[in-house]
């Protein structure tokens, strides 16, 4: 049995900005004590595998009990503001594969960048451990990895990247992969359709560029394309669609300004740059995304939920083709910064909460 | 020291400020928008003058007081130096005021999160074109506030 400290109870939604009906839901505490948890994936028999950004990856049992070992084998992570182990995703394919891949960042505080692993998950420890991505080149500092996860219908993997922060302007050279998404087959080969693949000069793996730090990536099925977010710097937080070999603008146009408050770019759009679907001004930090498809909010479904960190709550999303349509808070009762957001195979929604005693927490409804 | 020379010493202290934190926002405006037009972006000439605008709002209050905090404790130590180097007083009032904003910049990228916290300070030319902002600013301060040099035919003593 999961852990039912509840500490609310059938609190209320803010429907009112979209006049839809008032959500009744509990929440519990599934597991606490983890040190900034970042990502979450439920395994098919029930368990659950959360990181931690300190570089630990743990076990949630079915029962609801947190595994006090860490999984071993992690590779070694390079831990220091905002860089640490970021996603843990399951192969598409992982009752057959047993695979499962953890990105991360790697190397020291002078070089690194963002490295994702494949590896099987046995007993309490990662084995066949296959670095199949190192993010190019190594950079200084800790700041601005992406590292979350998806996969297209054909399998193939995309991982969203930052720009290291001090490397804006690279999101715009194709030659490397700061501030990007990547595509990758599962073993770290490079498909042969990727955009860039015959651009002389240009990295192979490129699937996107002038991506700031991508925070949340999700494949929606239904309408058939990829969806983004990623952190604009004070103010310019963007929702895009995401299609192969378009330039997002980062920095070339923004919405956003410096932390200093210095132009960062006077423009917000130019040609041959995407706009995003929508964007965030001031900023709300999106950190994870769902989309929600399930039984137990039917209200939701086809809604994009988005866990925020300087804005405390999971803001649901409604968007119709292209354009986004309404917006609600959700669970702002919280207080939290909410790091991840999923959707269980009952419909329930997990949460991760953004702390050095961070929560995984789990929306329902009886 | 009597109150209208205290008053004359805040006076250009305000005024070194003033000049200082207007040049250094001036020079990052025009740093970052090298950056943009090194990525092929035309940079028009009322953009140009919107984004200093915009940046003398915004950005400079930071710098402000990044200044006020370097010529607290730079300008002091300029004057004590340049009571012994007397024929380089304005540029030792210049170094000092470019040393001390260099210290600042490292003690804001010490402190704030991201690697580097003012773009124009990722790379050299940007970081000595800020810190002679700066130096020009606390170099006035030196020369407005100079001793009075004696005039006239010294007989006696």
């Amino acid at each position: 049995m999961i852990n039912k400290s509840k500490f609310l109870v059938a609190a209320v939604a803010l429907a009112a900005s979209l006049g839809t009906q008032a959500a009744d839901y509990e929440i519990e505490i599934v597991a606490r004590n983890l040190e900034h948890p970042w990502s979450l994936a439920f395994l098919p028999d029930g368990r659950m595998l959360v990181t931690e950004r300190a570089g630990r990856l743990r076990v949630i049992e079915a029962d609801g009990t947190l595994r006090e070992e860490p999984v071993a084998g992690v590779p070694e992570v390079f831990v220091q503001s905002q860089a640490g182990l970021f996603e843990v995703a399951l192969d598409p394919e992982y009752a057959s594969t047993g695979r499962l891949f953890l990105s991360y960042a790697c190397g020291t505080e002078a070089a690194n960048n963002t490295c994702l692993i494949s590896a099987r998950l046995e007993d309490n420890s990662l084995v066949e451990v296959k670095e199949i991505f190192r993010a190019q080149p190594a950079k200084r500092g800790g700041a601005h990895y992406g590292g979350r996860i998806a996969f297209l219908p054909d399998n193939t993997l995309v991982l969203g990247l930052g720009d290291a922060f001090i490397h804006r302007e690279e999101a715009q050279n194709p030659a490397n992969h700061l501030g990007s998404t990547v595509r990758i087959n599962r073993d770290g080969t490079v498909p042969d359709d990727n955009p860039f693949v015959d651009t002389p000069n240009a990295a192979p793996e490129l699937y996107t560029l002038g991506n700031r730090n991508v925070q949340g990536l999700v494949y929606d099925t239904a309408n058939q394309r990829l969806i983004g977010h990623e952190h604009g710097a004070k103010g310019g937080d963007e929702i895009n669609l995401l299609e192969a070999g378009k330039n997002y603008g980062w920095p070339k146009i923004t919405y956003g300004v410096d932390y200093s408050g210095a132009v960062i770019s006077p423009y917000t759009e130019a040609e041959g740059l995407e706009q995003p679907v929508l964007h965030w001004t001031p900023s709300i930090a999106p950190a994870g995304l769902s989309l929600y498809n399930g039984d137990m909010f039917p209200e939701w479904n086809g809604s994009l939920l988005v866990s925020a960190l300087a804005a405390r709550q999971v803001r649901r999303v409604v968007l119709n083709g292209a354009e986004e349509v309404a917006q609600e808070p959700l669970f702002m009762e919280l207080n939290e910064r909410l790091r991840d957001v999923r959707t269980a195979a009952d419909g329930s929604i997990y949460l991760l909460t953004d702390d050095p005693e961070g929560k995984v927490l789990r929306i329902y409804r009886d | 020291m009597s109150l209208i020379s205290v008053m004359r010493v805040l006076l250009f202290f305000v005024l070194a400020v003033v000049v200082a934190v207007i040049l250094a926002t001036l020079v990052q405006t025009q740093f970052n928008l090298y950056e943009l037009q090194k990525l092929g972006m035309e940079i028009l000439p009322a953009d140009r003058i919107d984004s200093s605008l915009k940046d003398l709002v915004n950005f400079s209050p930071l710098m402000a007081i990044l200044v006020v905090a370097t010529f607290i404790f730079a300008l002091p130590a300029a004057e004590g130096i340049a009571r012994i180097l007397k024929p380089w007083r304005l540029v030792v009032y210049f170094l000092a005021g470019a040393v001390g904003i260099w210290v600042a910049f490292q003690a804001v990228d010490w402190y704030a999160p991201p690697p580097v916290f003012l773009a124009v300070t990722r790379e050299l030319p940007g970081t000595l074109s800020m810190m002679a902002a700066v130096g020009i600013g606390s170099g006035l301060f030196g020369r407005l506030v100079r001793p009075r040099s004696r005039r006239g035919l010294r007989v006696l003593g």
